[in-house]
């Protein structure tokens, strides 16, 4: 019943949003969005799912077009990538570690508690600092658990760029995440 | 067969999650990984956080004041 979806879905249509957006504003739109487009194919709305799911899926549309509209944002990306991460920032010119960014290790020492609120808080707040187009992939790979050949297609990002976001992706979250869990 | 520098066995390391590598670069990381603590550790800890990052969730809320402004915008249709 569309007049009880803002008391009855709104908070948990804006949590789920908040986690993979990481901004308020952004999030609070999708929220609306997803309840416009509701109403407006509310005739397509055939009740063999619940009401909840049927948000959930418009939502998760919305975040995906939300991506691929910020990931291929070349002015964006292309500042964002260049300026920020650089391969040479981790390994020396023979492709090895260099001695300042070589993993450290994470057991021993009380920082092993990986389901703790604590590391959650951490790792969101590293997963905010990635550039729009690593975000994305991690996100729809890691959350949404999407296979990479469908994440290639929702971004239209080709295969082998795919592997190289990846990369720095999970390069840029491992370190981010060591500096501000290991070195607290 | 040389050993791989660090900067492509870890980049393999994501590639191999979608079974997307040759038997070539497998077996390339798999050596790379016997020999090299730190890409064990990029490893291990990459798993870690792919992991944990399923279970993030977030406890923020929408203001009354927001959920006002949503309720208008439905208004408008």
């Amino acid at each position: 019943m569309p007049a009880k979806w803002i008391e009855n879905f709104s908070d948990s249509l804006f949590s789920y949003a908040i986690v993979r957006v990481s901004d308020r504003e952004i999030a609070r739109d999708l929220v609306q969005e997803t309840f416009l487009s509701a109403l407006q194919n509310l005739a397509s709305f055939r009740g063999d799912s619940s009401e909840k799911t049927w948000l959930f899926t418009i939502l998760k549309n919305k975040i995906i077009d939300h991506y691929r509209k910020s990931s291929t944002d070349k002015t964006v990306s292309f500042s964002e990538v260049e300026g920020v991460f650089s391969l040479d920032d981790y390994f020396d010119a023979d492709g090895e570690w260099k001695e300042s960014a070589g993993p450290v290790n994470w057991s021993g020492g009380g920082h092993d508690d990986f389901h703790s609120k604590e590391f959650h808080e951490v790792l969101q707040k590293c997963l905010s600092k990635l550039t729009a187009q690593c975000r994305a992939i991690f996100t729809l790979k890691y959350l949404e658990e999407l296979e990479f050949e469908e994440i290639c297609k929702k971004l239209l990002v080709s295969t082998s760029n795919y592997w190289v976001i990846m990369h720095r992706a999970k390069l840029t979250l491992r370190r981010c995440i060591e500096k501000n869990w290991i070195g607290s | 067969m040389e050993i791989i520098p660090c900067r492509q066995a870890t980049y393999l390391i994501s590639k191999r999650e979608g079974h997307a590598l040759t038997l070539r670069e497998r077996f390339q990381l798999l050596v790379h990984l016997i020999v090299c603590e730190f890409c064990r550790r990029f490893l291990e800890q990459t798993k870690i956080i792919s992991k944990e990052a399923k279970r993030l969730a977030s406890e923020e809320k929408l203001t009354q004041e927001e959920k006002r402004k949503i309720r208008e915008a439905l208004n408008l249709l």
